[in-house]
């Protein structure tokens, strides 16, 4: 059993500012901390379901993408850290069964989500993938059905869970907090997130080949509506790229691995 | 049994950031940690293996070539730390049965190897030891093996290792504690296990270092350095076995290794 798992700090615990998922933030340590902390959960409950494999991704971006703390991660976890890559989600492919999110967050506009936003608070407004609005997660979820891997488990705040749940009924969620507004929240004592992940994990590792895979996409059409033109500007003249308008760009690709893959 | 262990930065557990390796960072004072750790797993390693002298040469530039963390290190050994010193591990000679490498990196140019480079990321191009394109790993053991040292344990990344294997075959004892995804992104073995590797690496390595043979080249040497720019070759003087063969290529050479070796800039 391989397990694959692509973090982000936007919805560890604790975390309710931008500022606390930047190098430079007062609570930044803590929320490495804690990330850490809840990575090491999750993979202590897929290595107690008898997952022989488990690679961890470092998917927020601030920090070169070296959010983890080293010290104190534990085996017999693989972590993927720093930067750049030369694709979307280095190391996952055909040999993975499950994927996981730890840390998750809702799309870009999302009411009352911690932090809600989709690949670039800066520079995304929104993301269409064959006409549907998505986030991170289906983005993700889409390469897993790419590769033939269930959707096990996804963390987050309240607004993230329950955006999984409505896109991948089969996942299993543990809520970190419950957002009052972009950077407001209801947190939770984090010791109760931890057996929870832990036990989650577990299960979805235990379950997965009751876990349905999501249909496979063929050729798609990725439109992303930027803040600026300038990132519209910076994919003009790349294959199956077309400029909508100012800021908006349509992505063609035979697969979504394709698709995404001309944003690199 | 007396064990040289010679440590650079690059190739040590959890790190592939620039910033690990560059003082004056958050990033680099956790790295230097690391650092620490992983030569007290090869320490350790070595008095298992038998080991009744070990002296260790911290060899990576930054921090004055300071960057071990001196109240965590392992009482097993002895540490040269600090610079001049006059030459990079002038302290190396043939009293030594066998010579560690830890924290490797491979060769500049390198493609998908953390933090490659050879010798200096910033001037130097490329180098060629008699001809053969040759990185730190190649240069420092035939450094040894012109003392009759031989290198029996060589740990880094995935790129490292399998360069020291290269020049050193593909019987050297080695420990992969990360793959380079990009110069600076890699997938990292957890600590325990990366300095678990080490330990019995250097174990085995000193308990066979009878039968290692030592990297020699013929002699004459002669080394060339491609330079990056004008400006690094500008700087260097001309003297007796310092030929300026080509626009940025300088040719340092010498009856044996260590004597070409030393007029390198």
């Amino acid at each position: 059993m391989n397990v694959y798992i692509v973090t982000d700090m936007e919805g560890v615990s604790g975390v309710v500012t931008p500022e606390d998922v930047q190098p430079s933030g007062a609570r930044y340590a803590m929320a490495r901390a804690m990330l850490t902390a809840e990575v090491n959960a999750a993979v202590r409950g897929a290595h107690a379901a008898g997952a022989s494999h488990i690679a961890v991704l470092n998917g927020h971006g601030a920090a070169s993408a070296y959010n983890i703390n080293y010290d104190d991660i534990e085996p017999p976890a693989v972590h993927i850290a720093g930067s750049p890559w030369h694709c979307y989600l280095p190391g996952l492919d055909a040999s993975v069964d499950i994927v996981f999110q730890i840390g998750a967050h809702a799309r870009s506009g999302t009411p009352g989500a911690l932090l809600e936003h989709t690949m670039s608070s800066v520079n995304w407004v929104s993301c269409r993938l064959d006409g549907d609005e998505i986030g991170e997660m289906q983005l993700i979820a889409a390469f897993a059905a790419h590769y033939g891997a269930r959707m096990g488990l996804v963390t987050g705040d309240a607004a993230a869970c329950a955006e999984a749940k409505a896109s991948f009924p089969s996942v299993l969620t543990v809520e970190t907090k419950r957002g009052l507004s972009r950077t407001a929240g209801v947190l939770r004592p984090w010791g109760a997130v931890f057996s929870e992940i832990e036990s989650a994990a577990e299960q979805a590792v235990r379950s997965c080949e009751r876990i349905p895979v999501l249909p496979r996409r063929g050729p798609c059409a990725l439109e992303i509506c930027f803040s600026h033109t300038p990132s519209a500007g910076q994919l003009d003249g790349r294959p199956g790229v077309e400029r909508l308008d100012g800021v908006t760009v349509r992505i063609c690709g035979r697969d979504i691995v394709e698709a995404v893959g001309r944003l690199y | 049994m007396k064990v040289f262990i010679l440590v650079d930065m690059e190739g040590i557990s959890g790190i592939c950031l620039e910033a690990h390796t560059t003082g004056g960072t958050a990033e680099y004072e956790m790295a230097r940690r690391w650092m620490t750790q992983d030569v007290n797993a090869a320490v350790q390693g070595a008095l298992d293996g038998g080991a009744s002298e070990i002296v260790v040469a911290d060899g990576h530039g930054t921090n004055g070539m300071y960057n071990l963390v001196y109240h965590d290190l392992h009482e097993g050994a002895s540490y040269i730390e600090g610079s001049p010193r006059d030459w990079y591990i002038a302290q190396l000679d043939g009293s030594f049965d066998c010579m560690l490498m830890v924290g490797m990196h491979a060769m500049s140019g390198t493609p998908r190897a953390v933090l490659e480079h050879t010798w200096s990321g910033e001037r130097w191009h490329k180098a060629r030891l008699n001809g053969r394109e040759t990185g730190e790993i190649g240069l420092m053991a035939a450094y040894a093996g012109s003392f009759g040292v031989p290198v029996t344990f060589v740990s880094g990344d995935l790129a490292a290792v399998t360069e020291a294997r290269q020049f050193l075959g593909e019987s050297l004892i080695t420990a992969c504690v990360k793959e380079g995804l990009s110069r600076y992104a890699a997938k990292l073995l957890p600590p325990q296990t990366s300095r678990e590797l080490i330990r019995k690496g250097t174990a085995q390595a000193v308990r066979a270092a009878g039968e290692a043979k030592p990297y020699i080249v013929e002699t004459p040497v002669a080394l060339e350095v491609d330079y990056v720019r004008n400006s690094h070759v500008d700087v260097i003087r001309a003297a007796e076995n310092v030929e300026f063969v080509a626009p940025r290529t300088v040719r340092y050479s010498g009856p044996d290794v260590p004597s070409a070796l030393h007029l390198m800039r």
